[in-house]
């Protein structure tokens, strides 16, 4: 037999969540060291539903939210605040593909993923579709081209489809292949970059 | 263990007897008070039976307080020692309000910091004349429930930041008040019209206030009250509407010398009218000319709506705004909650009907919507029943540090749902270096002048290290009412470092707000940066406005005024060079002061062509 983790109020064995008991739902002492993923109690996977993901998420707040626990005494109240920060956090992580990439990538390998402050980028392909995307951003923006913008933007987040897809397959494959993800993931964070880039542009446009 | 008495995470069955709670709306032009008695969200009026609260404090030499509707009625004859409107100051810094001081009678305080108002008993922080309020409406409810309050629920507009919204926790208290939550004031109206038994889906609450514009998607799911977007602005509110009307009626008597009292007869004339003609068609007002006069003077709706309009097409910026972020279309939004006495404006309703393409709600009374929601959420916190509901807020403007070259690193966006955390590793840049400050900022400009300066941390006490070698963990906690807070760590050694924080622009208490002016004096320079942007900013303004009237009118004026003019408009000039925003703005006035004749003659113009049967189209901007 496995012996669980179990509530320690009742004794009854935490399954779903290690938050809170399924049987007298006692809120549990925080644990900062459990993962995103088991802080949601979902599978440690790169292929989460996003709804599914936040519906387990709105039930562990209802549980556990501090406005449960308005009139508790202090040490209750604060592990409530403490549960209920790393559900939101991990929702923020876990609900966003990339930044669930590189949390797993994290999780899987024991390093991060690279990024852009450990270096230039070494791949030279890379960084020529890189710099070939910039400059046509900067010729949309000087041009005020409205539709060069949007055409832009349909191929970053097409760039992008094309990257989760990839990595969906890479992290599920059976050898793990650490150098193709950390350069998916890092020209995911380029096409983000720009995608928000472009966002921001459109957004002066409509206010100016 | 300690901890095994704690029965149940609800308190729902907790042995308390009925608590006894209340829901407050501190609102920029009134506020009111409400609870919930035997199952039914009511508000609590005074003893001569009004329930609004005029949120206007007078003060007398003597030292006596007098709040709300006696308040207001001195602000004719007393204008500088009576507060109106002191919400928009609420956690703002003194060198921030510069540009708004034109607007308002009352004298700042010289100094940096936070913001004093000059009164009659002495100087006041923001925060000391909303404990007024607050202090009054405590008192309403205690006597209306029988007893000491167990806690309040307080509502602020939801893009409040966190000065504004600590501001708002710390003048509860110095009322005397304990805050069990700070409730978004969308979300109150939410509540109110029980949108949270409903089934799944996506509510706008459009919040015209008096000196606000507030709108907020708020999406429901499985009891979850989630804001998704929030848009609005702060200089936008019933009051605009006011003051186009009272500009109009003013033009209307342009013998009349503009002192300030006579603004403020013609400002709540303004107001009486817009009421007015929100039932009925036409209206005649009373008024008593500065020269004891008294004329009769007829409006009609439509032409009051053609001076509104605009006021209210700037509010579906907002909304187009909000929409935008959260990804959704109008078709997307089932319900449209309409807040604030504005919005019984018969346009208005029709506007916003027009953008949503449905009919908004109007069957709670819009003015007492906030309140009701706010008294419903003080009842299920305090475990009186509701045990279904939950409100989750989001961070209203993104949490930023700053980085080198005075950037903004954006380490929690906006919108994000709260309480959340995040931490941050920063490291030392120089060999044996045992301290370092932190600058945090909110708001979404890159760079840090264009944000608001939230607090500055101190790290003290890290162990001596090479360069790079310490890494320092800060962690930033944002709880459920939306304020900061934030601890740090050295990971290698597990030295906990202490954090000080000095809120830019807020204060403990009225001892501790004094003491704070000394630490302040490091944001010294960053607030006279933005003073000098802002001074320059209005000072285009200016520009920008006389050229656009002396392109189009120049020949309404004699010589002499057209040479007075262009004088001060060259000085201003060379001053928009220069680094005094005191100076900038004093050359700006002098602009504006030079301007008046010809602003006054346009208005006769236009006002003559308008009786000449004209149509108002033609001569608006």
């Amino acid at each position: 037999m496995m012996a669980g983790p179990t509530c320690e109020q009742c004794g009854a064995r935490l399954e779903n969540s290690l938050a809170v008991c399924p049987s007298c739902h006692a809120l549990q002492p925080f644990d900062p060291s459990l993962s995103f993923f088991a802080v949601l109690g979902v599978a440690e996977d790169f292929c989460l539903d996003p709804k599914a993901l936040r519906d387990r998420a709105l039930n562990l707040q209802q549980a556990l939210h501090p406005d449960r626990f308005a009139a508790a005494a202090g040490g209750l109240r604060r592990r409530s605040l403490e549960w209920s920060t790393r559900v939101n956090e991990a929702l923020a992580v876990l609900g966003d593909p990339l930044r669930r990439g590189g949390y797993l990538f994290q999780e899987r390998f024991g390093s991060v993923p690279p990024g852009e402050d450990q270096g230039t980028i070494r791949d030279p392909e890379l960084l020529l579709r890189q710099m070939e995307c910039r400059e046509r951003l900067e010729e949309a923006v000087s041009g005020r081209d409205r539709e060069m913008l949007d055409g832009l933007r349909a191929e970053v987040l097409a760039g992008e489809r094309h990257l989760e897809a990839f990595l969906a397959s890479a992290f599920a494959g059976p050898e793990e292949n650490q150098a193709g993800i950390g350069r998916a993931l890092l020209e995911w964070q380029y096409l983000r970059r720009l995608r928000t880039e472009i966002d921001r542009y459109e957004d002066q446009w409509d206010f100016a | 263990m300690a901890l095994m008495q704690i029965a149940e995470p609800g308190m729902s069955t907790a042995p308390h007897g009925h608590r006894r709670v209340a829901g407050i709306d501190l609102g920029t032009t009134h506020s009111l008070v409400a609870a919930v008695r035997s199952a039914i969200p009511e508000v609590i009026a005074a003893a001569d039976g009004q329930y609004l609260l005029p949120s206007v404090v007078h003060y007398a030499p003597g030292g006596q307080v007098e709040v709300g509707h006696g308040a207001r009625a001195r602000a004719i004859r007393d204008p500088h020692n009576t507060i109106a409107s002191v919400k928009r100051l609420m956690g703002r810094g003194a060198g921030e309000v510069v540009t708004l001081a034109g607007h308002l009678p009352y004298v700042l305080v010289p100094g940096e910091g936070m913001v004093r108002l000059e009164t009659a008993a002495g100087p006041r922080t923001p925060v000391e004349v909303s404990a007024e309020i607050l202090r009054i409406l405590g008192a309403r409810a205690r006597e209306a429930l029988g007893g000491e309050l167990d806690g309040v629920v307080i509502t602020v507009p939801a893009y409040f930041d966190d000065a504004q919204r600590q501001a708002t926790k710390d003048a509860a208290r110095l009322a005397g008040l304990t805050v069990l939550r700070l409730l978004a004031e969308p979300t109150a109206a939410a509540v109110a019209y029980g949108l949270d038994r409903e089934a799944e889906g996506i509510y706008a609450i459009y919040d015209l206030g008096g000196g606000t514009f507030d709108f907020s998607l708020l999406r429901l799911e499985k009891g979850v009250f989630e804001v998704l977007a929030t848009a609005g602005d702060a200089a936008l509110g019933g009051d605009d509407m006011d003051h186009a009307i009272a500009e109009k009626i003013l033009a209307e008597f342009p013998d009349a010398q503009a002192g300030p009292s006579w603004r403020r007869q013609v400002l709540q004339q303004a107001r009486q009218i817009k009421e007015d003609l929100s039932t009925a068609t036409s209206a005649d007002t009373l008024l008593e000319l500065p020269g004891g006069e008294t004329r009769c003077w007829g409006l009609e709706r439509a032409r009051l709506e053609e001076w509104v309009r605009p006021v209210i097409q700037r509010t579906f910026a907002s909304c187009r705004r909000a929409l935008r972020d959260a990804g959704l279309g109008t078709e997307d939004v089932q319900g449209v909650v309409l807040v604030g006495g504005a919005t019984r404006v018969p346009l208005l309703r029709q506007m916003v009907g027009d953008f949503f393409h449905r009919e908004p709600l109007t069957d709670i009374d819009p003015d007492q919507v906030v309140a009701l929601g706010a008294a419903i959420q003080a009842d299920a916190l305090a475990g009186n029943q509701r045990e279904g509901l939950l409100l989750m807020d989001v961070l209203p403007l993104s949490l930023g540090l700053e980085t080198m070259g005075g950037l903004v690193e954006r380490i929690i966006p906006r919108n994000t749902p709260i309480p959340i955390a995040r931490a941050q590793e920063f490291t030392t840049f120089r060999d044996g270096q045992t301290a370092m400050s932190v600058h945090v900022l909110q708001g979404e400009r890159d760079r840090v002048e264009d944000n608001r300066s939230l607090a500055r941390f101190s790290l003290r006490g890290i162990p001596p290290m090479v360069a790079g070698a310490a890494r320092i963990r800060v962690t930033f906690q944002v709880d459920a009412d939306g304020l900061l807070s934030a601890s740090a760590e050295e990971t290698g050694t597990g030295i906990r470092a202490e954090v000080q924080v000095r809120p830019s622009y807020g204060l403990e208490d009225a001892d501790i707000a004094r003491m704070l002016q000394d630490a302040l004096q490091h944001g010294e320079e960053d607030v006279g940066h933005r003073r000098l942007a802002e001074a320059r900013v209005e000072a285009q303004r200016v520009l920008e406005a006389l050229d656009s009237a002396l392109a189009g009118d120049a020949e309404l004026l004699g010589k002499d005024e057209l040479d007075r003019i262009l004088q001060a408009r060259l000085r201003l000039q060379e001053n928009l060079e220069g680094d005094s925003p005191n100076a900038m703005s004093a050359a700006a006035e002098a602009v504006e002061k030079a301007a008046e004749v010809l602003v006054e003659q346009r208005m006769n113009r236009a006002v003559r062509k308008a009786v000449a049967g004209h149509s108002v189209e033609e001569w608006k901007d």
